[in-house]
């Protein structure tokens, strides 16, 4: 019979005998062999000595103040000592060390850094000259967001170089090596809508100053939001940097983007001449001697965080709102890193506590098997 | 969750206090289950003593919904006769004085029982032998031996059937 089936009335009699003559009450006649040997196994039970015992109780009347240094105390009561500290204590250790590296590594602080660049990409038409001038500015445009402004890049061209200068900055200083090289740039100003024929204007006088001509131009001057300017120059090589320079400086404008493009025609230029190719000659040496400048001028509104910077910073609601917004998503994503490091752990440490405690259970129950 | 130190029922004893009654109402029987277990006094007593300085220590986090107090004290116990038993990896004769009892030996045929009963006892396997600690030794229910065992109390039942019927057989035997 199985342990856990239903016990036959024989057997619930006899356990009932033998529950009664523990209990020092009268048993039924028909189980008194059973009764008796209980007795007699009741009588086998070992007393401790007295001077054990005495020693016992004199210790929990200590309170067991001096811990007997015998006996090992089990895993589980040196989890109970120290609850689940000794477990958590160094995941939080490890969690903490991931977050602090997460925060101090370069960029690790992007929404901040992101955050100062655009204002950095946005200066406003109003904001003095001095910080468009400035290479801060300049050196802030190359880690800007594309919203913001970032430079447009040109694709790679073959056996040409296509950089990305500053915008507001002088642009390309190249190097005086004797070669020949074509030149090209694309600017892109912001404007308020009121001013697109004022800085269309300054362009003029910029062109004019330089020595260059404005090959097309398309002014349209709403006075709303619809107003746009476009200009195709040609300006002299040697003017070009001056030039990049003037109208990254206009007034009311501010510099959106601005792509540089060289291309080295030493070879081009060598193998017409041997070839005797006069218009290849002619339309190199023009393109060496003259830069192709495509300024384009759009509305542009600095944002309202921007215009609070231009009077000095104020507190307002709203930005006040906004910051609290940040740092509580900033606080949100360490928890969220936190937790992502801590719950698998966490996790990984129950199931290790569970397996533990399983294992020793069955070694446990083994040593009763062994004994 | 219930503790030693907060007892739903009996709020007007202490942490202390329960553990001592505990103590007092339990030291003999754990003592006896233990001995009987490992039939060495010797450990009986050091495994007696380390149950109680456990059970003193981990009195606040005894939950009364996972069973009774007495059952807790004796599965700490049983935890730690085992790994007693687990370092030793002997058996080791219980070099006891011979037995106290309430008996009176005014019997040669009682007399005989009992040795033979002694010798049926020694030829148990642990956990048979076990079960009798802690059923005639520690005087636990079929309940708690339950709980201590982790086991049904049918089971148990059962169990205990067995070890006497086959400590009867023994006695019986020519």
């Amino acid at each position: 019979m199985s342990p856990d089936e239903p016990q036959n009335p024989e057997v619930t009699a006899a356990l009932a005998a033998i529950d009664a003559v523990i209990a020092g009450e009268p048993t039924d006649p028909d189980h008194a062999e059973v009764a008796e040997i209980a007795l007699l196994v009741v009588a086998e039970r070992p007393a401790p000595a007295p001077e054990f015992a005495a020693g016992l109780d004199g210790r929990v009347e200590r309170r067991f103040g001096r811990a007997s240094r015998d006996v090992a105390p089990a895993p589980s009561e040196r989890r109970s000592r120290g609850g689940w500290w000794w477990i958590l204590a160094p995941l939080a250790g490890v969690a903490v060390g991931l977050i602090a590296l997460i925060a101090l590594a370069p960029g690790g602080g992007s929404q901040s850094s992101s955050s100062s660049a655009t204002f950095a990409l946005k200066p406003r038409a109003s904001a003095p000259r001095s910080a468009l001038r400035s290479p801060a500015h300049a050196g802030a445009q190359s880690v800007a967001p594309p919203r913001a402004g970032a430079l447009s890049v040109a694709p790679p061209h073959p056996a040409s170089r296509s950089e990305a200068p500053t915008a507001a900055g002088p642009g390309l200083q190249l190097p005086a090596t004797g070669r020949k090289l074509i030149q090209s740039s694309q600017l892109s100003l912001g404007a308020p809508s009121s001013r697109i024929d004022t800085v269309a204007q300054e362009v003029f006088n910029v062109v004019g100053a330089q020595n260059g001509f404005v090959n097309s131009s398309t002014v349209t001057a709403t006075g709303g939001t619809g107003g746009y300017a476009r200009f195709q120059l040609t300006m002299p090589s040697a003017t070009l940097p001056q030039t990049m320079t003037e109208l990254s400086r206009l007034r009311y404008a501010t510099v959106l983007s601005r792509t540089d493009k060289v291309e080295d025609v030493t070879g081009q230029l060598a193998r017409a001449k041997r070839r005797h190719q006069k218009a290849r000659v002619r339309a190199l040496e023009r393109g060496v001697a003259y830069s192709q400048i495509a300024v384009t001028i759009a509305p542009y509104a600095p944002g309202p965080a921007h215009g609070h910077h231009a009077h000095g910073g104020g507190f307002t609601i709203g930005r006040a709102a906004r910051i609290a917004l940040q740092v509580l998503t900033v606080i949100g994503g360490i928890l969220l890193i936190a937790m992502a490091v801590l719950v698998p752990a966490a996790l990984v440490g129950l199931a290790g506590g569970r397996t533990a405690g399983a294992v020793r259970h069955r070694r446990r129950e083994r040593a009763l098997d062994i004994a | 969750m219930a503790s030693l130190a907060e007892p739903p029922t009996h709020v007007s004893l202490s942490s202390w206090e329960r553990f001592e009654a505990l103590y007092r109402a339990s030291r003999d029987d754990i003592y006896a289950y233990v001995a009987t277990l490992l039939r060495d006094r010797a450990a009986a007593e050091d495994v007696t003593s380390a149950t109680f300085e456990r059970a003193y220590r981990k009195r606040r986090t005894f939950d009364r919904r996972r069973g009774e107090e007495r059952a807790w004290l004796f599965g700490i116990a049983r935890n730690a006769a085992l790994d007693e038993l687990r370092r030793r990896r002997r058996l080791a004769r219980l070099a006891t004085d011979p037995v106290e009892t309430d008996l009176v030996e005014d019997d040669a045929e009682v007399a005989l029982r009992r040795t033979a009963l002694r010798a049926a006892l020694a030829q148990l396997p642990a956990r048979d032998r076990e079960l009798v600690a802690l059923k005639f030794h520690a005087g636990l229910t079929n309940a708690e031996l339950a709980g201590v065992l982790g086991v049904s109390e049918s089971a148990v039942g059962t169990r205990i059937h067995r070890v006497v019927e086959k400590l009867r057989k023994a006695c019986n035997e020519p």
